[in-house]
């Protein structure tokens, strides 16, 4: 994060009391960051605490996932020499241990709050003018406050499908997904990004044929193309049909009751799939319904509040932050951006840096990226190096039975500055962390290289990718 | 008791100077009116003299560094007196030790929260831009006050981890000195961005293989002003130049008439430059527009005319200022601008005997140069070169005749006046060279 200089330091009269809008990700952070810097602070929150991220989104969903991954080891027990008498999934189980895990968490951000002596309030936050918000609470109390500062973190919504049909029954979202009463017999995901594919990694691993549909060309567009065509194989090879290039037409009853049919149109033509549930995955809008900003003068657009690298809206004082912003829709993300717009709210000058923000897409296998991808660099006009290593040359990958998948790191040639990193393989969503302090520290491949990774780790294969940029892999 | 030196205030625009070099050194007797230092302002280097006598004790601000005007820049001891921090110097050298070890005693300065730490303001601002935090570091200034140089010292020592690899490499293959580069990284570490930007404006050059040097002088005092000056105007001020060619006959008889005259009252030889300047001064005060400044969008056409005489002086150009020539007599002007030119080539001249010019005359004539384009000395907007006397063969009334010709260049500031205007006042400035009795109307 830059520290910016030149702006004015207030005394701390002047900060006052701050309000925070939204108990998600950006904006718990954002509390806890501006208590510990001395600010009185409130915060509303009209569901439970930890938003989207806790309660419907990335920590749920690897409750989940790590169900799926035991029912996959399951599967290659036998192999290992563990002979497992047969096995049954217990779905509502497996939602309850999600819940518990999720319930775990939000406690832990409860205390938190208290310790940090967090006002939370719970209620829905409604600006009536600029500075002005009223908080309608659960027991129907309304209260007016009048913070010095806020910082709006309402989160965002899954957005919905603009057709016929998408609002119909047996059409879920990934907030109903997370809380079936049974794994559907057939499951047709609209939206080939990462919930839709972690759903589908789910879903098939739990026993759903699972049919994928993109409008893109490809799955995960924003991914590396090469990384994610290790994932597409995987899917396949799982029984997901992974349908891309495809546009959605309608979605219409089917003939039984527990039927959908939904119609799409693919290189021109039409045809029609049956799926006993339908999930819409098309990706997320802002949520700002009932925040009564159109009392304000803040700007929004598209549903996007706009602000600027300092978190601050057009309206001095207020401040927005994570996926009500628009831009990238991630949990670490918001993070950064409350801990910016708190500390800005204090009184300093930072702007949030978002040049290396990792995306983590939690399959099996696992798919995770940073910076840019091989194309992307090729297309800046950039000269590039790539370095690769395969998991299939890498002993602890070899001793898991996870041999699938690579390093792939995408060098600058002459200076070897590294312009992305891109994994797919187990663990990638872990790796990657090196590759994004390395991004962030300006290490070259050269460095990497030159750094004693230990044996036998998963790591190696980064070492050995950057060793491919620099010379030659010593293991392949 | 020690006696403070400070950083004198050598004319009234003067907020600080810079120490071009000490002429006595630490633990030497001075007396009271030797030259103890130089220091070099916006306009001139000064020798500056001890106003006690005693030992110079302790140099807080060493050659080549700046401080503001009344600044503590040294103390001067009596005899037997040993100023705190000075003692050190007599113990024993201490055994070489390892950077790292040193490093390590530099942080960990006990000091205890909120304790007064002294500190120069150059020092405070150098850790400033280096962001670093200065409470750690041990001061070797009296009271162990930290100065600029600690400061330096301290950051000197890890330099290796002030810049990223990349950026490192960067730097390397582009032949840019890291050391020289702000840092926008974490705690001013020199980044990748930094180095690219750094490379801005000498980019072209990249590509020039390095021109071998065998001697390296550094940019400092006189020629470090110069430098400054210099290119500021000539980047600032759209200049043109316009010359012609005087007929001086007229002025070398007038100076032959005119020259035991005023050596007997002055005891001065009235020189042509002389009878330039008062030519110029007169044609000045018919002509306001050449005698203005440009301020902020406004051109301020200026009373007083005050003509600066550039001097070739040991250490390099100096520009004297004779004050209010047009209102002066051709015996005061050689006066005052032998006395002038006696000073700056002994280089005595005071900080305010150069400010104030409004017009600088320039000649080269005494190294048989005919033209050139001087460079305005700003603020001004004028500058006339003079060029050598010479006999040439002349047309006059159809008759080819010696008269002796004399070339004028003068440069004007374009955003000020322009070219017509300008030229008529170098045509004044002929006409009343070539007929010189026109000075008396």
């Amino acid at each position: 994060m830059a520290t910016g200089v030149g702006c004015q330091r207030a005394t701390m009269a002047d900060y006052g009391p701050i309000l925070v809008i939204g108990g998600g990700v950006g904006g718990y952070v954002a509390a806890v960051k501006a208590a510990q810097l001395g600010a009185q602070v409130t915060l509303v929150e009209q569901d439970r605490l930890g938003g989207t991220c806790l309660n419907r989104g990335c920590i749920p969903t690897k409750a989940l996932l790590k169900s799926a991954e035991l029912v996959d080891s399951l599967g290659k027990a036998a192999s290992m020499g563990v002979m497992v008498d047969g096995f049954k999934i217990d779905f509502s189980r497996m939602i309850a241990r999600k819940n518990q895990v999720v319930t775990r968490l939000v406690k832990g951000v409860e205390y938190l709050m208290s310790t940090n002596k967090i006002n939370v309030i719970k209620g829905k936050a409604r600006f009536t003018a600029d500075k002005r918000v009223e908080v309608t609470c659960a027991d129907g109390q309304v209260q007016t406050l009048e913070p010095v500062k806020i910082i709006i973190a309402s989160g965002s919504e899954p957005a919905r499908l603009p057709v016929p049909g998408a609002d119909g029954c047996r059409v879920i979202t990934s907030d109903e997904a997370l809380d079936l009463k049974e794994v559907p017999s057939s499951l047709l995901i609209i939206g080939g990004g990462a919930i839709g594919v972690e759903f589908a990694s789910i879903f098939s691993t739990l026993g759903s044929k699972v049919t994928l549909v993109e409008m893109m060309p490809r799955l995960l567009p924003a991914m590396d193309e090469e990384v994610v065509g290790v994932l597409e194989k995987n899917l396949m090879k799982k029984g997901v049909k992974c349908i891309t290039g495809a546009r959605i037409l309608s979605i219409s009853d089917g003939e039984s009751q527990d039927e959908k049919v939904v119609q799409l149109s693919k290189d021109g033509q039409e045809q029609s799939i049956t799926a006993s549930l339908v999930l819409v995955a098309a990706g997320r809008k802002p949520y700002t319904q009932g925040l009564g900003l159109e009392n304000t003068s803040i700007k929004i657009d598209k549903g996007k509040i706009l602000v600027n690298g300092k978190m601050e809206t057009n309206t001095p004082g207020v401040y927005a932050v994570g996926d009500v912003t628009g831009g990238i829709l991630l949990a670490h993300v918001a993070a950064a951006q409350g801990i910016v717009a708190a500390v800005n709210a204090m009184g300093s000058c930072q702007e949030v840096d978002l040049r290396f923000v990792p995306g983590c897409i939690y399959t099996s296998p696992e798919v995770a990226g940073v910076g840019l991808t091989e194309k992307e660099a090729k297309e800046q006009g950039r000269k590039v190096k790539v370095g690769k290593f395969p998991y299939s040359a890498n002993g602890k990958a070899i001793a898991m039975g996870e041999n699938e998948g690579m390093v792939k790191l995408v060098c600058d040639e002459q200076f070897g500055e590294i312009l992305g990193a891109h994994i797919v393989g187990p663990r990638a969503t872990d790796l990657i962390a090196e590759l994004t302090l390395a991004m962030q520290a300006e290490l070259t491949a050269e460095e990497i290289a030159h750094t004693i990774h230990a044996h036998p780790t998963l790591a190696e294969a980064i070492m050995e990718a950057a060793h491919g940029v620099v010379g030659k892999a010593i293991h392949i | 008791m020690a006696t403070n030196v400070i950083m004198p205030s050598l004319g009234l625009t003067m907020t600080e100077g810079t120490i071009v070099r000490w002429l006595v050194k630490e633990g030497e007797p001075v007396g009271k009116g030797q030259p103890l230092f130089e220091v070099s302002t916006d306009k001139a280097t000064i020798e500056v003299e001890a106003q006690t006598s005693g030992i110079l004790g302790k140099i807080l601000v060493a050659a080549g560094e700046t401080a503001p005007v009344t600044a503590v820049i040294a103390y001067i001891t009596e005899p037997g007196e040993v100023v705190a921090a000075a003692s050190g110097r007599e113990k024993e050298p201490e055994p070489a030790r390892p950077v790292v070890a040193q490093a390590l005693e530099l942080r960990q300065l006990p000091r205890e929260p909120g304790q007064r730490i002294f500190i120069s303001p150059r020092a405070k601002k150098a850790a400033q831009e280096k962001e670093i935090d200065y409470s750690h570091i041990q001061g070797t200034g009296p009271n162990g006050r930290i100065v600029e140089k600690d400061v330096l010292a301290y950051a000197a020592l890890s330099p290796a981890v002030r810049v990223s690899p990349l950026a490192q490499k960067v730097a390397a293959a582009c032949g840019v000195e890291v050391g020289s580069i702000n840092g926008s990284g974490t705690h001013g570490k020199v980044m990748k961005k930094d180095v690219e930007r750094a490379l801005i404006p000498s980019a072209p050059v990249l590509a020039v293989k390095p021109v071998s040097t065998t001697r390296t002088i550094p940019l400092s005092g006189i020629r470090r002003i110069i430098a400054q000056r210099m290119a500021a105007s000539s980047q600032t001020a759209p200049h043109v130049t316009l010359t012609t060619e005087v007929d001086i006959t007229e002025t070398v008889n007038l100076r032959k008439q005119l020259l035991p005259e005023i050596e007997r009252m002055t005891g001065q030889k009235l020189s042509f430059n002389d009878i330039i300047i008062k030519v110029v001064s007169r044609a000045l005060s018919e002509h306001p527009m050449m005698n203005a400044t440009l301020q902020e969008n406004e051109i301020h056409l200026l009373e007083d005319i005050n003509i600066g005489i550039a001097v070739d002086a040991e250490n390099g150009l100096v520009v004297p200022v004779l004050k209010q020539a047009h209102r002066k007599s051709l015996a005061e002007i050689c006066s005052e601008s032998k006395n002038l030119v006696n000073k700056a080539r002994a280089g005595k001249l005071l900080p305010d005997d150069m400010s104030g010019g409004t017009f600088t005359i320039s000649n080269l004539g005494m190294f048989e140069i005919d033209t050139f384009t001087p460079i305005i000395n700003q603020p001004e907007s004028g500058i006339l070169g003079v060029g050598r006397m010479v006999d040439k063969p002349v047309v006059v009334e159809g008759q080819v005749t010696v008269r002796t010709m004399m070339g004028l260049s003068l440069s004007f500031d374009h955003r000020v006046i322009d070219g017509a205007p300008a030229a008529r006042f170098l045509q004044r400035v002929k006409e009343l060279l070539e007929k010189p009795l026109l000075l008396i109307i």
